[in-house]
Formats: structure tokens, C-alpha cells, sequence
């Protein structure tokens, strides 16, 4: 008798490894390592003085005391930058070749003729390609890497830059601002509607690393902007780190989706930070699906701040064999009218686990607020975890919350039908996981639509016991 | 006053969430006898009893260890079905002002009863500490009421601990009135084909702290578990409200069902919950659900246009969701007294 079996996210492509070659690479975390990185950037002196102070932020804060076991991450083997062999390219022919075939292999340029305004390909440590539609240029939208923003826009930069994420949130973001290297940084002038996506792809490819990219993005009063951030690396047998920052800030009566596939390798510890800052009559939009990495501990955070400030997230999460996918979001309500929408789910499969942690705050100046949380959790064999921890709290009356959740195993009813349809077994159960990952796929851009179904790749096999 | 770090959750999350455990400065009380207690049954002849005034070293899931002052148990006889509840009445009073009390409840297999566990006392401030396991053998059946009614100034800290056998069924309905600290914790681990039940209604005024922390472990396998809260805070009250059903691995078809719902009265009452579902088996159903905020508009409306005021309309909803699990109490006395207390809101 054959169990039926749902394959977990099919990886070649991602798996492909271009050999380990850098212009420059620093290991470790000490104050020269910073000064290091800094003058290799060749940074404004106010930089280095930051990246200090974030180490000494770093050096007397505790390790999270709840969550997957970190304890195997040593920051004295971790590669904490590594420049590519090449600089920031306008044109993907200036790229060199073994780089090119791998954002050609992950569809990049493909994307970037057919679908999108804009590219940003981070490889390593640094932005090695990026590009923007000059019609875009010229409605005097910028989109650039994180490094070039912060010498020819300083101004504003400074007064953006760790506003949103302040360096003292948390350890690992306290690390992020001692050594980051690259992202991306987009302004979105005022009233300009950004139709078309831009697109980040970050890339680890050495052995050992870290990747800190910074992406900062300011969607200005009444402007609207899609953004779309994807991430991967090839698999090695020892721990690499991903400690991104992603600072957003949606201004009065503008919208911003922010879009994710992540799909790190499974000797990656994914410990991101995303948080928004949302004005009045302002609109977020997460979409996020979590593939990849070892162990993840990522919640995006939206502060609801201006009145009918609104936010709404859609997320989902795969975890198989090795996997410990710790993720979920934060969201405080701080003026009146505002309301948020939350829709997740998660795949637990292979003795992979999955746990949705969150935290819906409602603060007592937010009057009229309105909440739903909804999270389901499919567990696919009785060797694998899922876990709800969601965190509630109302400081007003006038609150409408509500918070549900679910979790089991593809229901026996719901097979049993399509089965008195004519449908197979194992057809069935592909369409109802294929059902239950639906909301979130329509909610991405059709090409990571058509990307996700690709990582979430049913193959069934076998017969009724 | 001594500060303590009571009642922590079974799975930690991000601490300044501020709900992994609750930071209390306490002024533990001179420990002395208690007098006032109370035994009725009126079918000794299937009960044992042992009631003795020892002092000795309790300590629970909540994390206080203190001396009590009063110990009994409780046990059902096999086979043995009783009719009528068996009360135990705690009056307290100013002699009678500190209670430390171990409660155990044995159903030896096959047996059924009903328990109501009264804690009384109106004038004065009240210190009460109470650890109540039950044991509840194969195929027994025991319903056990504990209502906390004590004065609003007392503190009162309410700590259970379960282990229900096979096929047997065990219900709880919880009245978490009195006091301006009630800290409560719930344990129960179940096994195969056990149902565990537990009905919660709660209070919190003025500047109360209610921290309410239940953890119910499923390890045997088609048992099922139903956690129903029912709330409702005003003036100053800060409420936690920290509910979790663990289904371990091997509990195949096991059903768990947990649903908070708390009203909220007044702008500085302030509602935290953690409803959790912890997983680490494919074939069960789980499912939570927690709704705060306000009255709806639309039930008060229609209240007031029948000439209530807004304040009896509020009451009147409150007592409405109470209602049902205030109904299950099935005993005359104590369910009129409880919305007398409701009343007061």
C-alpha cells in the first residue's frame, strides 16, 4: 500500500552553485570588521558612527528567549561581507556570466522585459544590477541600491533611515545596522501611481555568509506602489544567516503592496525585519509566502498611525523535513477608524514545523477599530508541528475583534466528494491543498502566482489503504 | 509586599508582549487556622471523606509555594452514583480571613457526582489560595463547580490540576467573581476517549487584575476538550486571558475547541488574550476563537427602545452571555447569588 505523498518544494534551480568567488570578504564581528565594511564603502563618517553604536546595541542585548533554538549560529564564522567580483551594472550584458545564468535561471530579466518598472539583483553583499523605467525616472520616482541612496540622497536618507525599525528593537536588528550591505531605495513622489511592479531579487551565494540588504521605501502622499521582493540560496552544510531590514513608510492617502516569495535554502537562519509605518487614510498590503530557510522568525509590522489607516495581510508558509518556519505578524492600531485584515495559513510536512506568532495591538486612542485574524494550519503526517500563538490586546471599548483559527489534517468529507465526483484519490487531496494555498496565490503577481504553485509542487501517488 | 512572577504559559513568546507570566506584588498574610468550612452531602455512604487542618507545603502551576491550612479529600466510591451535589462551603469572615487550601477529588472508576466549591465573604479583604486535583479514574463522570465570591478588595489565586483516565469525562464550571487579584490556572491531561469540559464566566472592576491561564494536554487518542469563557471588564480592570490546547502525538481523532468572548465596559479596561493550539498530531480538529470589544450596537438599541437605560441594557447583554454557562451551575443559591454579584456591575 503507497501512502500518498505531497513533494515538498522542488529546489534545482535554486540549488544551482556558481563557485565561491569575491573581490572582498570579511568574517566576523568586531568594531575593525565594521570600520572595515565601512570604508570599503567608502561611507560618510555619521555611517560608521551608526554601525558602532548598532554592535554595542548588538553586544549588551540578549538572545530572543522564546522561538526555534539559534544557539548553532556563531558569529565569529559568519561571513558578514562579501563583495561580488563586480560592481552595479545598468545593462545584464555588463554582468558577468556565471551571475547573469543565475538570475536568468530565477527569470529575472524574463520578468523584466514582460512584467516589471523596475530591477534591483543583489548577489552577496552587494546590488550588482539595477534598472528603472525612464517614464518612471521622469514622474521623478527614485529606485535605486541602498548604497547609491545614501551618497546622493543623504538628506533624505537621514531622515528615514532606522526611523521605522529603530536599531534598539530587537538583536538581530541591532546586528543589521552594524554590517548592512545593499537593498534597495525607493521614493515615490507625491500623487505618482507606480502601476507596475519594481522588483528586488536578493541571492546568497557564498558559503558561510550573511546578507544584510537594507530596503527602505517612502510612498509619498496619494502615490501608490507595487513592490516585489524575492530571495533564495544554494544549499550548504553550514549555517548561513539572512538579517534584512525592510523600512516602510505609506504617507497620507497612498498604497503600497509589498510582495514576498521567500525561498532561502535549508541551511539558512532567516531572522528578517519588516515594519511599515501607515499614515492616514494610508493602505499596506502584505503578501507573503515563506518556502524556505532552516529556521525563520519573521513578522512584519504595520503601525497603524493616521486615522482609517488601513492594513491587510495575506501569508503563507510550507515547512518540510529540517524546517522550522516561525513566523506570523505584529500590528498596532494607534488612531481612530483603522481597521486590519489577516488571512494565513500553513503546510507542516516531513517533520517540519510551523508556528504563527502574533501580535494585534489596539492602542487606547484608536476608537472604532476593526480586526479579523484568521490562520489555518494543514498537517499533512503526524511526525511534523503546527502551532498557533497569536497575542491579543484591546486598550479600548470601541473594538470590534475577532480572532479564529483552525488546524487538522485534508478533510475526510471533503475528499470523499470529489471521490463520488470521479475524482481520484490522490487528485483530490492535490486540489484541496492546491485550495487551500489558492487565496494566497491570487493575491500574488501572476509570474509568483505561477511560481509558488511551482515551489508547492503536488506529486501524488498510490491508492485508498 | 513581595514581588512574584506567577502563572507562566506552558510555550513562551516575545516578552514584551507581556503575557508570558504576570509580575504581582504581594503581601502574603500571617497563615492561621481556618474554622469555617462546610461538608454537605447527603449520600456518605458512597463518599469517603478526610478533612484535616495541616500545615503543610503546597505549590502549583501558578508558582506560589505557601503552608495551608486545610486539606480534604474526597472520594467517590466505584460503581457509586450520587444524586445530590456535595457542597463545601468556605465562609470567611475576620477570624476566618486566610485560606490555603488543598482540595482532592478522587472518582474511582465507574462513579458519577457533582461538586460545588463556595467561597463566601462580603466584609472584608480575603486571602485565598486554593489547589483542587482531581484524579478522575476510567469511565467515571464528575462535575465540579468553583465559585470565587469573595470581596472585591481579596485576592484570590485558584489552581487545578487534572488527570482524567480513559473514557472518563470531567466538567468544570468556574465563577472568577471576587477579589481584585484572582489568578487562576488550569491543568488537565487527558486520555483516551476523555472529555474535559470547562465553563468560565469572569468579572473584573475598578483596578482588578485577572490572569487566567489554562493548559489542557491531549495525549490519548478521540478525546475531546471544550473551553468556553465568557468576560466581561470595566472601570480600570486588566484582564489576561491565556488559553492552550496541546495536542500531542498519538491523540489521533481528538477534538479541541476553545473560544473566549469578553465585553468590554469602559475606555481604560484593558483586554490581553493568547489563545493557543499547539500541534504535533495530523488527524485531529482544533480550533480557537476570541472576540473582544464592545457591546453590539444593534442588541442595545433594540434594548433601549423597549425603555431599558443604557447601563440595565449592558447589564442585561452581559448577563445574557453569562447566561449559559450560569444556567449549567444547576444550583438555585449559588446561580442567584452569581447575578447578584453581575448586578453590581
Amino acid at each position: 500500500m503507497s501512502k500518498t505523498n505531497i513533494e515538498e518544494v522542488n529546489r534545482n534551480i535554486y540549488d544551482i552553485k556558481n563557485k565561491n568567488e569575491y573581490s572582498y570578504k570579511t568574517i566576523g564581528l568586531t568594531p575593525n570588521v565594521i570600520k572595515d565594511i565601512s570604508k570599503q564603502k567608502n561611507e560618510p563618517q555619521w555611517m560608521l558612527d551608526l554601525r558602532l553604536k548598532a554592535l554595542e546595541i548588538y553586544e549588551n542585548l540578549e538572545m530572543p528567549t522564546w522561538g526555534p533554538d539559534l544557539s548553532e549560529l556563531d558569529m565569529s564564522k559568519i561571513a558578514t561581507y562579501v563583495r561580488p567580483k563586480t560592481d552595479m551594472k545598468k545593462s545584464w550584458e555588463d554582468v558577468p556570466d556565471d551571475i547573469k545564468n543565475t538570475f536568468d535561471r530565477l527569470g529575472i530579466p524574463e520578468a523584466e522585459k514582460e512584467s516589471l518598472a523596475g530591477v534591483g539583483a543583489q548577489y552577496d553583499s552587494e546590488i550588482v544590477y539595477h534598472s528603472i523605467k525612464d517614464q518612471l525616472v521622469k514622474q521623478g520616482v527614485i529606485y535605486t541600491d541602498f548604497d547609491t541612496a545614501v551618497k546622493e540622497y543623504p538628506e533624505l536618507v537621514k531622515e528615514y533611515f532606522t526611523k521605522c525599525v529603530p536599531m534598539t528593537d530587537h538583536k538581530f536588528i541591532a546586528l543589521h545596522y552594524a554590517v548592512w550591505s545593499g537593498g534597495s531605495f525607493v521614493y515615490v513622489p507625491k500623487g505618482v501611481k507606480v502601476d507596475i511592479p519594481l522588483q528586488s531579487y536578493f541571492r546568497l551565494n557564498a558559503k558561510g555568509a550573511g546578507q544584510f540588504e537594507h530596503t527602505l521605501i517612502i510612498v509619498d502622499e496619494g502615490a501608490s506602489l507595487q513592490f516585489i521582493e524575492g530571495c533564495s540560496a544554494p544549499k550548504y552544510n553550514e549555517i548561513n544567516l539572512h538579517a534584512g531590514c525592510v523600512e516602510l513608510f505609506v504617507k497620507e492617502n497612498s498604497f503600497l503592496r509589498y510582495s514576498t516569495i521567500e525561498n532561502w535554502s535549508k541551511n539558512m537562519l532567516n531572522l528578517n525585519t519588516k515594519k511599515v509605518i501607515v499614515d492616514k487614510n494610508g493602505k499596506i498590503e502584505w503578501v507573503t509566502g515563506s518556502f524556505g530557510s532552516k529556521i525563520s522568525m519573521l513578522y512584519p509590522m504595520s503601525i497603524l498611525n493616521g486615522e482609517n489607516a488601513k492594513c491587510e495581510f495575506t501569508g503563507i508558509s510550507f515547512a518540510g523535513t529540517g524546517q522550522n518556519l516561525d513566523t506570523g505578524l505584529k500590528i498596532v492600531h494607534n488612531a481612530e477608524n483603522c481597521s486590519s485584515v489577516v488571512n494565513s495559513k500553513s503546510i507542516s510536512k516531513g517533520g517540519g514545523a510551523c508556528t504563527f506568532r502574533s501580535n494585534v495591538s489596539v492602542r487606547k486612542r484608536a476608537k472604532n477599530s476593526k480586526i479579523t485574524v484568521s490562520c489555518e494550519s494543514l498537517m499533512l503526517d503526524s511526525i511534523s508541528r503546527s502551532d498557533t500563538i497569536p497575542t491579543n490586546s484591546i486598550e479600548n471599548e470601541d473594538v470590534e475583534f475577532s480572532h479564529e483559527a483552525k488546524i487538522g489534517k485534508i478533510s475526510d468529507q471533503a475528499i470523499f466528494y470529489l471521490m463520488s465526483r470521479g475524482i481520484s484519490e490522490e487528485e483530490a487531496k492535490a486540489m484541496i491543498v492546491r485550495g487551500f494555498a489558492d487565496p494566497i496565490s491570487k493575491a500574488l503577481p501572476l509570474e509568483y502566482a505561477v511560481e509558488m504553485n511551482n515551489l508547492i509542487n503536488l506529486e501524488l501517488e498510490g491508492s485508498i489503504g | 509586599m513581595e514581588k512574584y512572577t506567577l502563572n507562566q504559559t506552558p510555550v513562551r513568546t516575545a516578552k514584551n508582549f507581556g503575557i508570558n507570566d504576570i509580575n504581582l506584588e504581594l503581601e502574603i498574610p500571617q497563615i492561621k487556622e481556618f474554622c469555617n468550612a462546610m461538608i454537605m452531602c447527603y449520600e456518605m455512604d458512597k463518599i469517603e471523606v478526610n478533612d484535616e487542618k495541616v500545615h503543610e507545603k503546597m505549590t502549583s502551576k501558578i508558582g506560589l509555594e505557601l503552608d495551608s491550612n486545610y486539606s480534604l479529600e474526597i472520594k467517590v466510591l466505584e460503581n457509586a452514583h450520587l444524586k445530590e451535589p456535595i457542597i463545601i462551603d468556605f465562609s470567611f469572615d475576620d477570624e476566618n480571613d486566610v485560606l490555603i487550601d488543598n482540595i482532592k477529588i478522587v472518582m474511582e472508576k465507574a462513579s458519577k457526582a457533582t461538586f460545588i466549591i463556595k467561597y463566601n465573604g462580603e466584609d472584608e479583604k480575603y486571602f485565598h489560595y486554593l489547589k483542587q486535583e482531581t484524579s478522575a479514574m476510567q469511565d467515571s463522570e464528575c462535575k465540579i463547580v468553583i465559585a470565587n465570591l469573595l470581596n472585591k478588595d481579596s485576592e484570590s489565586f485558584i489552581a487545578i490540576e487534572n488527570n482524567i483516565e480513559n473514557n472518563a469525562k470531567a466538567e468544570y464550571i468556574l465563577a472568577e467573581l471576587g477579589g481584585r487579584t484572582k489568578i487562576s490556572n488550569y491543568y488537565a491531561n487527558l486520555k483516551e476517549f476523555s472529555e474535559n469540559n470547562i465553563k468560565t464566566i469572569y468579572l473584573g472592576t475598578n483596578e482588578d487584575i485577572l490572569d487566567i491561564n489554562y493548559n489542557i494536554e491531549v495525549y490519548g487518542k478521540s478525546a475531546k476538550c471544550n473551553i468556553e469563557a465568557q468576560g466581561a471588564i470595566n472601570g480600570k480592570a486588566h484582564k489576561n486571558f491565556k488559553g492552550t490546547i496541546d495536542f500531542k502525538q498519538g491523540c489521533a481523532n481528538s477534538k479541541g475547541i476553545e473560544n473566549e468572548n469578553c465585553v468590554i465596559l469602559s475606555e481604560e479596561a484593558k483586554s490581553k488574550s493568547l489563545p493557543m493550539l499547539l500541534c504535533k498530531e495530523e488527524n485531529v480538529e482544533g480550533e480557537h476563537g476570541v472576540s473582544s470589544g464592545k457591546i453590539d450596537k444593534s442588541k442595545l438599541f433594540y434594548l433601549m427602545t423597549k425603555g431599558l437605560s443604557e447601563k440595565d441594557s449592558q447589564k442585561l447583554i452581559v448577563k445574557a452571555n453569562f447566561s449559559k454557562i450560569i444556567n449549567k451551575i444547576q444550583n438555585e443559591d449559588l446561580e442567584n447569588k452569581v447575578i447578584e454579584i453581575i448586578d453590581k456591575i
